[in-house]
């Protein structure tokens, strides 16, 4: 009897034996795959109640913090005590997106109770959530947001010669996705920045070079038909400067420009302005075109050169202002200025990426003229700002539906420029379905340069 | 010097279990609150009278069964406080009313439990119904309870009840099961009166355990807690006689029971689950939240009261040790394996030491009952097995397991007292 007790025994610790080996397997070796797998809610719970560091602006206002929930010992709440005009930029605790997804990690408390963190707290470790400073000059951006209100579209601000974004604001901001930096829009005539610095540049022509201009031009050696607004000539002769097309944004002068030069130089000068490369900021994921790279076909870069093709954020726009406004360098254009400990001392400044020279400093006076010729006389009026002197372009891009997007570039002041923006207004809201750049963008930039000059 | 053993790990169970409870108050609210040193008080006092109560009745027993209960008793407990803090008052009233059997036990048999032998087929037909008992309503009316099948509703007026009356039952079927086996070895038929009936007649009590818990896998799904039952009457068959094969029938019969289950809607979904319980929908969500939360729990655990446990449906009953395993990690599962190890290896060895051959069947199928209840609940948790919702012995929230867990451990301590020659 003895015998058959002691085979159920052996029958029983095979069955314990089993039972670790199957411990094991699940909290050990597959622990991994359960602990991450998408069904599993324990992350996500434990991330979102999680303490996160402050996101603030340099001038000190506080974007987004922390506060303990009453109820619950180990979670947080998420604050945003400034409002919507920073919703798009900082993120919401619902929508996340904007900085609280971009740090998200660097934000969050590495706090677990775990062991592994009670070792680190001995050494001295500091595991409490770190802040984030950012650029933003939250008067300026609360501003633009009110500006931007009853309107759809989105507006960046960048200072030109260190490259600090001043302003992102989009509109409508509900539901919030941020548009200011991470959207591309039909760019229409502000690129003839571009394509008038490369001219400029390369000497292929100076402010005064005439071109003919009836209205209409067949592209030679192509089926292409470059035409200006109406199909209707640029001045009173048939041969306008390089300076009244750019002033009155008419077509004929960019888009023979472009052929002139060729698809090599317009690429170049396209690249360095920072069309078709990636810029490394923290929002942004689309990477802006002209619509000519690498093309050989004539009929598109004459329509390229004229704009047409170009595809562009407000935040690219205000960095392709301020590398006029700078003397031709370029400071990328940056948001995250320093990383906080959770005391508000600075531990870290991130590195900018360093200036580089896209145009002559004699070019970039030149261009400068034009621009601040287009507020005093041309497509650009409604952008002028009593007692200062601006610079500006205006566009009207349209999309494949045909609607228009109205933007103005620019900056202020001419003689020590202190802020780069760009204005893009969608169809839609206070201006109707029909929008031109001069019309509902130059406002807007009056607007808020006039705020920005008058504080300074 | 037995008594500072006693005493310590009186003390120590204790402790566990108002530690564990003040552990989980400050992982979830980073205070600690009255409630520990009421359950240190309350666990402290049940298990000293239970000591006094075995020094009295039972002084010869050894203690290698009776801490690693408390000790498991004292984890769940935690467990189901973390969980859901209104039902833990009710399992510490329970846990009391358990030890309270216990000294029953001990008390009512305090000339021997010899005498249970002679109620072998009482005791064994009234474990029968109790385990068939839940099926009853659903036989009736066909409804299925939304908590699975081996749970009883008991419900009047607005107030309703639930309980799992299967532990119970399996200790009055193993403990009259030994009877009846026992019985007949003690008392072999006349050489002159061999009759095939009689040759087969512990065959044939495993085929009549086999046929009334038939429709218990049809009714309620769950193939792994009826085949335990299967399991523990072949198993006595066998301690008791010897017979190997009783054991080839026993696997014959667990074959052909398998097999027709197979035709019930409850098994065939049952068995979806266990095969793939992430995509098997709500009806999985139990096991799945499970082996989430035992992955979570990694090797050391999310610590107690610092895990999600409360993602898993009914975690306090079906699937304790998967929130334990979440909050303690690998450690605390392989720890409570070992606590359960301790007990059964500490029944084997009262079963193997035992002179008297009831004594000696019952200690051996008790102890492998409350081991066999252990790996059918951890294997299903572990999709070793078809998942059951087998509450498992002292771990688990509800009485009936609790009080029958405290009943087996009661008479494994009585016997081990009488192994020693005392009567």
């Amino acid at each position: 009897m003895n015998r058959s007790i002691r085979r159920v025994a052996l029958f029983l610790m095979a069955g314990m034996v089993v039972l670790i080996v199957g411990a094991t397997w699940h909290q050990f070796v597959a622990a991994d795959s359960y602990r991450d797998h998408p069904d599993n809610r324990r992350r996500a719970l434990l991330q979102a109640g999680k303490e996160r560091g402050m996101i603030s602006t340099v001038g000190g206002r506080v974007l987004a913090y922390s506060e303990q929930d009453p109820e619950s010992f180990r979670s947080y709440n998420r604050r945003y005590p400034a409002g919507d005009a920073f919703a798009s930029v900082v993120g919401t605790e619902a929508s996340q997106g904007g900085l609280e997804e971009t740090y998200a990690d660097e934000l969050r408390s590495r706090r677990d109770l775990s062991v592994s963190d009670l070792m680190a707290a001995m050494f001295g470790e500091d595991l409490r959530p770190r802040g984030l400073q950012i650029t933003l000059d939250a008067d300026l951006q609360q501003r633009a947001h009110e500006i931007l209100t009853r309107r759809r579209g989105a507006v960046a601000a960048i200072r030109p010669d260190t490259g600090e974004v001043l302003a992102l604001v989009s509109s409508p901001g509900i539901p919030v996705t941020e548009r200011a930096a991470n959207a591309l829009y039909p760019l229409g005539s502000a690129f003839k920045i571009v394509t008038a610095a490369a001219a400029l540049d390369t000497e292929t022509a100076d402010i005064g070079s005439l071109f003919e201009d009836r209205g209409v031009w067949q592209v030679p050696a192509a089926s292409l038909v470059i035409a200006n607004p109406g199909n209707v000539p640029c001045g009173d002769s048939p041969q306008v400067s390089l300076l009244t097309s750019f002033v009155l944004s008419c077509n004929l002068a960019f888009a023979e420009l472009a052929l002139e030069m060729g698809s090599e130089i317009m690429d170049a000068y396209a690249a360095a302005f920072g069309f078709g490369t990636e810029t490394g900021f923290p929002l942004q994921t689309l990477v802006p075109s002209f619509g000519g790279e690498g093309s050989s076909d004539l009929g598109l870069l004459a329509s390229a050169g004229t704009g047409r093709l170009a595809l562009s954020s407000p935040l690219h726009m205000a960095s392709v202002a301020a590398v006029v406004a700078n003397g031709g360098m370029k400071a990328p254009p940056y948001l995250v200025a320093s990383w906080t400990d959770a005391d508000g001392e600075v531990i870290e400044r991130p590195e900018s990426p360093p200036a580089s020279r896209v145009i002559t400093p004699e070019t970039a006076a030149s261009v400068a003229r034009m621009m601040e010729r287009v507020i005093t006389e041309g497509t650009g009026r409604e952008a002028t700002v009593a007692g200062h002197r601006v610079a500006g372009k205006t566009g009207t891009g349209q999309d494949a539906d045909g609607r228009n997007h109205a933007w103005f570039v620019g900056f202020a002041p001419v003689d020590s420029p202190t802020i780069a923006i760009a204005v893009m207004i969608e169809p839609g809201g206070e201006f109707g379905e029909s929008v031109t750049g001069g019309t509902a963008a130059a406002p807007v930039a009056s607007e808020l340069l006039s705020y920005w000059l008058q504080r300074s | 010097m037995k008594l500072v053993t006693e005493a310590a790990w009186v003390a120590g169970s204790a402790a566990v279990a108002g530690l564990g409870v003040a552990l989980v108050d400050f992982g979830e609210t980073g205070q600690v609150s009255w409630a520990a040193g009421l359950v240190f008080l309350a666990f402290g006092c049940c298990l000293a009278g239970l000591v006094a109560a075995v020094r009295r009745w039972a002084p010869g027993t050894s203690s290698f069964l009776l801490w690693p209960t408390a000790l498991l008793v004292a984890l769940g407990l935690v467990e189901v406080y973390r969980i859901d803090p209104t039902g833990a008052p009710i399992q510490m009233w329970w846990m009391v009313a358990g030890v309270v059997a216990a000294i029953w036990i001990l008390a009512a048999f305090r000339l021997g439990v010899a005498k249970l032998m002679s109620m072998g087929y009482w005791l064994a037909g009234g474990g029968l119904c109790l385990i068939v008992l839940p099926l009853l309503p659903r036989l009736v009316d066909g409804e299925s309870g939304d908590a699975g099948g081996l749970w009883l509703t008991i419900g009047w007026g607005n107030a309703s009840f639930m309980a799992q009356p299967f532990g119970l039952g399996a200790v009055l079927l193993t403990v009259g099961l030994a009877g009846i086996h026992s019985r007949w070895a003690l008392d072999p038929p006349p050489p002159g009166a061999e009759s095939r009936l009689v040759s087969m007649r512990n065959l044939l009590v495993v085929v009549a355990v086999w046929v009334i818990t038939l429709p218990l896998p049809w009714a309620t799904g769950d193939l792994t807690a009826w085949a335990m039952l299967v399991i523990l009457s072949v198993t006595i068959a066998y301690i008791a006689t010897g017979e190997s094969r009783v054991v080839w029938t026993g696997l014959g019969l667990m074959g052909i029971g398998s097999v027709t289950g197979l035709t019930s809607h409850r098994v065939r979904e049952n068995l979806e689950v266990w095969l793939d319980p992430f995509s098997a929908g709500e009806a999985g969500a139990g096991l799945k939240e499970s082996l989430l939360a035992l992955g979570s729990g990694h090797l050391s655990g999310s610590g107690l009261g610092m895990g999600d446990p409360e993602l898993i449906p009914r975690a306090t009953s079906d699937w304790i040790l998967a929130a334990l395993g979440e909050e303690l990690g690998l450690a605390g599962t392989v720890a409570v394996i070992m606590l359960y190890g301790l007990v059964a290896g500490a029944g084997v060895g009262i079963a193997i030491a035992s002179r008297d051959l009831f004594c000696k069947v019952t200690a051996a199928a008790l102890s492998f009952l409350l081991c066999l209840m252990f790996l059918a609940g951890a294997g299903g948790l572990q999709r070793l097995l078809p998942p059951t919702n087998l509450g498992l012995p002292f771990l688990a929230y509800g009485g009936i397991p609790l009080v029958a867990g405290w009943l087996a451990i009661a008479l494994l301590v009585r016997i081990s007292h009488e192994e020693k020659g005392h009567l």
